[in-house]
């Protein structure tokens, strides 16, 4: 690939057990059209740097 | 006959999942290419192919005519598939046991005496979002890991027992029966992807449990024999049933749990592993797996979940094929 860093899922997951159920309580994010459940926890991540 | 099935006795795969190779073999019992073909070219003068369709049917007719036909019933796909799709897996997982590295998607706090994600609860909570990037100092307990790492009366301590306790992991694999894109969707656990056999070797190898977080009855009733399983309710989503799954297993809180997606049952077991490492020394709450991607249709496909990095080392992802670099060619 020319230049794109781009990185491919390998379809594993890490979630401390105590971030997780604060996690699961967390409403939908705006940006959860592509079906992305990750997106939910970038969103807050970035909201979170964005602040 | 031929020389393999002379060799071995008849019915001797009954067992296994070739039996669409029988088919046109009278003998119903050789599985290699050279052997079915020899075995092909005998039957063609002697046989019709409906009857040399039933597997087996030279010995004992009546037992192993009903087997045949439920085995018959029972495969869906032929085996070839099935190679095919391993082999693809495990070509893929070679790649990521080389290059997949654990990155971060959130860090945070990791000290148990205070709030671990400030930023999720008071989104919840329709506030301002802030991840703790350093907690406030405190005297005694409750210090910030970091600040354990820097000294302080209990770091040696407080250092051991985080070490301790983010080394610790579990690994939960999700089956979940009413998926929305493929509902009914093969199992982590069924034969076709190898039962999760692989997954299941390295992990007790580690003396670690994989666990199976499912919906649906039938399938405990299949994994139940050989994976520890965790009944969840249905409507979950995926979060929600790992949530679930940790809360029934009785996870520490300091533990991690590690998902592996259900359609990557033939995983590397190194890079699950390596999260022991990564976990220990990262603040990461929640982390991801990745690796570059070589080919150009991997990077167009839809279906492949991708992640950039920023600058920082933080993960983002799509579906879509991220960041057009003007003047660049795609290969």
């Amino acid at each position: 690939m020319s230049g794109a860093p781009t990185y491919r899922h390998a379809g594993i997951y890490a979630y401390r057990v105590r971030f997780l159920r604060e996690y699961a309580a967390l409403p939908p994010a705006d940006r959860e059209g592509e079906a992305l459940e990750q997106l939910r926890a970038l969103w807050t991540a970035i909201a979170s740097r964005c602040s | 006959m031929t020389d393999a099935a002379e060799r071995r006795p008849v019915g001797a795969f009954a067992d296994r999942r070739c039996t669409h190779r029988r088919i046109g073999d009278p003998n119903g019992s050789s599985c290699t290419w050279r052997s079915r073909a020899s075995a092909r070219a005998a039957s063609v003068p002697e046989s019709s192919p409906l009857e040399a369709g039933e597997p087996s049917s030279a010995t004992t007719p009546g037992a192993d005519d009903r087997e045949g036909r439920g085995k018959m019933r029972s495969v869906a796909r032929p085996n070839w598939w099935f190679c095919r799709c391993r082999r693809i897996s495990m070509r893929r997982s070679a790649i990521a046991l080389q290059e997949a590295r654990w990155v971060p998607s959130i860090q945070g706090c990791l000290n148990p005496g205070l709030p671990l994600c400030r930023a999720s609860s008071s989104i919840a909570r329709g506030g301002r979002a802030r991840l703790p990037s350093r907690s406030p100092r405190l005297s005694g307990e409750g210090r910030h890991s970091g600040d354990a790492r820097r000294g302080g009366a209990q770091a040696p301590a407080l250092k051991k027992k985080w070490r301790e306790r983010s080394a610790q992991f579990t690994v939960i694999v999700p089956a979940r029966y009413a998926s929305t894109r493929f509902p009914g969707k093969r199992s982590p656990t069924s034969p076709a992807s190898d039962g999760g056999a692989r997954l299941r070797a390295s992990e007790a190898k580690r003396r670690r449990a994989v666990h199976v977080a499912t919906d649906d009855r039938h399938r405990r009733c299949r994994a139940q024999s050989r994976h520890s399983v965790v009944m969840t309710s249905s409507d979950h989503a995926s979060a929600r049933r790992l949530a679930e799954a940790a809360q029934l297993l009785d996870s520490p809180m300091g533990r991690s749990s590690v998902n592996v997606q259900g359609d990557e049952p033939l995983i590397a077991p190194a890079l699950i592993a390596r999260w022991r490492s990564y976990g220990c020394t990262s603040r990461s709450l929640h982390g991801t797996a990745c690796h570059a991607i070589h080919v150009a249709r991997t990077a167009a496909s839809p279906n492949v979940v991708r992640w950039v990095l920023d600058a920082q080392g933080y993960a983002s992802t799509s579906r879509a094929p991220r960041f057009h670099f003007r003047g660049s060619v795609a290969k």
